[in-house]
């Protein structure tokens, strides 16, 4: 008898599969869940599988606390700037990209990489002087430009990977029916390449969102991110605190999940990240 | 040498039919031909014999033993492919002894196969080389050698020259099927190209929408085709709606012609007339025959193709090249009709009994 | 006749100044890459090279955070002075290995566990693939931050894990605040772009390479092994390569869940520069991670100019 006989076996397989989707789903999940419980307890202690009592004292803290506030606040303004910065600033390197030829094009996708392998700290360390000198430090738009170098490289390789699966012949077409360039890329290019580019602003999003080391250097005290927050929380705080928060900071990127799942085929982000 | 056997096999997919309780046996060592269009369901019954697929009802049987719940691992089948055969990764060598050395061969009897195998289909000396360097053709040859090389006892082909460019397409059949009798081996070939089926099945198996409609040498699928839709989709055929009349005649078009008595043939049933192009012979207007216009006559080589009016019915007529016609009026005679009534085959009228006449 | 004053050329055709097609679409192609290039170079690869200079030991006047750094090593010339005491250092001789192994431990959990899901949902139908290929996207879309909180919270000491485990009557050895833990928030985070780079390069493979392979008798593991595996080669070094550069500079999940010593390159950083007033070896170690990530980069860079010579 072969060693993998039970693959044959229907039932096995569907035994192996289930114990995968298991395992998987306890292994991401169960950590999310007990924080999503420990935001709604006061006391939980060791053994018991539950909390001992339950309490919504925490959300109150947490919702009249006057750093929270100002933390949801930046959050939420400088997150959707970056994206809309972002966007404007890398489309349109994303289609020369994707549709010209020009000198130094190989280099210059390749140089994108590079500066993703320089570590963020050491950048932020020396950006912090540069900052100074210009003024931008504790300013919300240094804190801006410092969560945009999170989102460039996003921003530019997966639009291209878009822009790519446009066929030519789509656009030629229309150039036949009389569209000069620019119509053709709003009327043709554009809206076929949306999903990639719908992709990349959610990503870009969320790694804004998400962005902490820079904007605590370039934005504290003033300029404080819920992220940022998070840190102390974590260290000063009980456990229903630091939870609570991260349920408020997961919530847009929940959102944002439900939205993406029909977008987020697989192919535009491996398609971007394949090399060109 | 085998015998393979299918029972009643049902595929369905949702509430769709792929393949509806098709049966058939092979015989040693012949090569049989699952012929249709797209979407007739012969690739799902060959990949159900391969065990790629498994059928909802029904069994397959080889050597009369079932072999339904084995998979494609251990059946003794072995497939050549459409595309995407050779795996690019290894050279040619690799390619055609990977099944051998699954089975632990000895180095020294999988060299002589490989070699053995190569040389079969016309490839000496390319073990070396990587897939990516051979022509299509040379890669369905490989293709071949591979899965002749494990010794199956059927040999299965999905479209395996679907791919390749018609010329190249005529001469590898030709070589496919010299190398199948030489090496004796049952085989299964699957094709949507009648031309092809016809010059090299020994049966022809012809499938629509799932169902086996008919299974004959090629010749008696031309020349009696069970139905309609065989009748039209092997070779040409002219079809002339018409009635029974009351004396037992079939009135279509230009051509009245007496019916075997049926009972089952009332006066008014509905009856298709069929005829090949070249049961209707042309001549000149001193001959007899009905009388017909010939409006267009193309010289395609070896032989004529003419299109023939007459009494409202366009026909095609092949002629043979020394034959003089000329555009405009002429005579036609059929030499020999096919009845069709619900579809189906009810009769053939060879030269003596078609009686010809105006239908007036 | 020659008018008087003046000269009438030949007939000749007086063409305009004209671009090629060619040129043009250069000359755009460089206009709408120069923004994000820009930004590029005035905020990553000015500060890296300032970062450099001054690990180098040529510390910058107009500088405040770094000129007034602690125990700083000025020199007219560059020096190696820097990176000799962090050498000498057995902290941060600690640190590096830490890093290495954790990196490598996590590089080489996180290809075999996603190879594992690639291949499940490549190759099985039905609800439960469907329901895994949004499952291992969950880590994506949750913040690095809340996933190191969570992942503690579960796994402490007296935590809802060992709750459970001790209802069943099992010990349990906490990862959190240990090289193990460190290794577990990584994997954890690396998953999601994993799965779905290996699983893009499985459904480029045609399913008439495997049944070729089951035809010819070949069972499960042979036809991963052989077949599988060796054409589907590039995504794994793609993922391999980006993990190790994200593990090896990541600060979050070393930083919150980590152990205090030693650290991961990342958090030492931030010891030597917020805790230890001394911003040069900060930097140093900076320079140094960019190097080992440069390396990986340069594998990557490889693989895929490879891969667009494989057919």
């Amino acid at each position: 008898m072969r060693l993998t006989w039970f693959l044959d076996v229907a039932e096995f397989r569907k035994a192996i599969g289930l114990i995968l989707v298991l395992a998987l789903g306890a292994f991401l999940l169960l950590p999310l869940a007990t924080l999503l419980i420990w935001a709604f307890a006061d006391v939980w202690r060791y053994p018991s599988l539950l909390p001992q009592q339950y309490s919504l004292r925490w959300w109150n803290w947490v919702f009249t606390n006057g750093d929270v506030g100002k933390a949801v606040f930046y959050s939420f303004t400088t997150a959707p700037v970056v994206t809309l910065i972002s966007a404007i600033v890398c489309l349109p390197a994303a289609y020369a990209f994707s549709r010209l030829k020009f000198p130094g094009r190989q280099v210059f996708f390749i140089g994108l990489l590079a500066t993703n392998a320089f570590p963020k700290f050491g950048l932020y360390i020396s950006i912090a002087t540069l900052f100074f000198e210009l003024n931008l430090i504790n300013t919300f738009w240094g804190v801006v430009l410092i969560q945009l170098i999170n989102t460039l490289v996003v921003m530019i390789w997966i639009p291209a990977a878009g822009f790519d699966a446009v066929a030519r012949e789509l656009e030629e077409a229309a150039r036949d029916a009389g569209a000069g360039p620019l119509r053709v890329f709003w009327r043709i290019t554009l809206p076929l390449a949306m999903p990639g580019i719908i992709v990349a602003g959610i990503l870009a999003f969320l790694a804004a969102l998400d962005e902490a080391q820079g904007t605590l250097i370039v934005g504290s005290p003033r300029i404080i991110t819920m992220p940022v927050l998070m840190y102390s929380l974590v260290s000063n705080y009980p456990e229903p605190v630091g939870a609570i928060f991260s349920v408020l900071l997961s919530l847009p990127s929940l959102v944002l999940l439900l939205f993406a799942r029909r977008f987020l085929l697989a192919g535009y982000l491996a398609a971007g990240f394949r090399g060109r | 040498m085998a015998n393979l056997e299918l029972q009643n096999l049902v595929k369905r997919y949702g509430a769709t039919y792929a393949v509806h309780n098709v049966s058939f046996a092979v015989h040693d060592s012949e090569m049989i031909c699952l012929l249709g269009p797209s979407g007739c369901g012969k690739t799902t019954t060959l990949r159900m014999i391969g065990g790629f697929i498994t059928p909802d009802e029904g069994d397959v049987l080889i050597d009369g033993r079932s072999v339904v719940k084995d998979p494609p691992e251990r059946r003794p089948t072995g497939m050549v492919f459409q595309r995407y055969t050779l795996w690019p990764h290894m050279d040619i060598y690799h390619n055609v002894a990977f099944g051998l050395e699954l089975r632990r061969k000895s180095r020294g009897e999988i060299d002589r196969a490989v070699r053995g195998a190569l040389e079969l289909v016309g490839l000496p000396g390319v073990e070396k080389r990587h897939p990516s360097q051979l022509s299509g053709g040379q890669q369905q040859r490989v293709a071949l050698a591979r899965a002749l090389v494990l010794e199956p006892r059927i040999l299965l082909l999905d479209e395996p020259l679907s791919n390749l460019d018609a010329q190249l397409r005529v001469r590898m059949r030709e070589e496919l099927t010299a190398i199948q009798r030489r090496v004796g081996i049952t085989s299964v070939f699957v094709t949507h190209d009648q031309e092809e089926a016809l010059s090299i099945a020994d049966r022809i198996a012809v499938m629509s929408n799932g169902v086996l409609v008919q299974m004959a040498t090629p010749a008696e699928l031309y020349s009696e085709p069970a139905t309609l839709f065989v009748a039209t989709f092997i070779g040409t055929m002219n079809l002339l709606d018409s009635t029974l009349s009351e004396d037992g005649q079939v009135v279509a078009g230009p051509f009245r012609v007496p019916i075997p008595r049926r009972n089952d043939l009332r006066p008014g049933s509905r009856i298709v007339l069929a005829l090949r192009p070249e049961d209707i012979v042309v001549g000149p207007t001193s001959q007899n025959g009905t009388p017909a216009q010939v409006s267009q006559a193309i010289d395609l080589g070896h032989y004529r193709r003419l299109t023939v009016e007459a009494d409202g019915a366009r026909l095609t007529v092949f002629a043979p090249k020394a034959q003089e016609i000329s555009l405009g009026a002429c005579r036609i005679q059929p030499q020999r009709a096919l009845f069709y009534a619900d579809d189906n085959l009810i009769g053939v009228s060879d030269k003596q009994a078609v009686a010809v006449g105006a239908s007036n | 006749m020659v008018r008087e004053g003046r000269r009438y050329a030949p007939a000749q055709q007086l063409r305009p100044f004209a671009f090629s097609e060619g040129a043009k679409e250069a000359a755009l192609g460089l206009v709408l890459t120069l923004p994000p290039m820009i930004m590029l170079v005035l905020l990553v690869v000015v500060p890296a090279v300032e970062a450099l200079l001054f690990s180098l030991g040529l510390v910058p006047k107009d500088n405040v955070v770094f000129s007034t750094g602690l125990h700083l090593v000025s020199s007219p010339t560059p020096t190696l002075k820097v990176y000799r005491d962090l050498f000498a250092s057995h902290f941060f001789v600690d640190d590096l290995v830490l890093t290495f192994s954790v990196t490598f431990a996590t590089v080489a959990l996180t290809v075999v566990i996603s190879y594992v899901l690639a291949l499940y949902v490549r190759f099985s139908s039905g609800t439960l693939p469907e329901i895994m290929r949004s499952l291992y996207l969950i880590p994506m879309f949750v913040p690095v931050v809340i996933a190191s909180y969570a992942l503690i919270t579960f796994y402490v000491d007296h935590g809802l894990l060992q709750s459970l485990l001790v209802q069943v009557g099992l010990g349990y050895g906490s990862p959190i605040y240990a090289q193990s833990g460190v290794i577990l928030g990584e994997v954890w985070t690396q998953i999601p772009f994993a799965v779905l780079m290996i699983g893009s390069g499985l459904d480029g493979l045609p399913q008439e390479l495997v049944e070729a392979a089951q035809d010819v008798g070949a069972g499960f593991f042979s036809i991963i092994w052989r077949i599988v595996f060796p054409l589907n080669l590039v995504p794994v070094l793609i993922v391999a390569t980006f993990s190790f550069i994200g593990v090896m500079g990541s600060f979050t999940v070393p930083y919150l869940i980590g152990p205090n010593a030693p650290q991961m390159l990342g958090v030492a950083m931030n010891a030597y520069f917020g805790t230890y007033q001394q911003p040069q070896p900060a930097v140093a170690i900076a320079v140094l991670t960019f190097v080992f990530a440069s390396v990986a980069g340069a594998i990557y860079v490889w693989a895929t100019s490879r891969s667009g010579r494989v057919a």
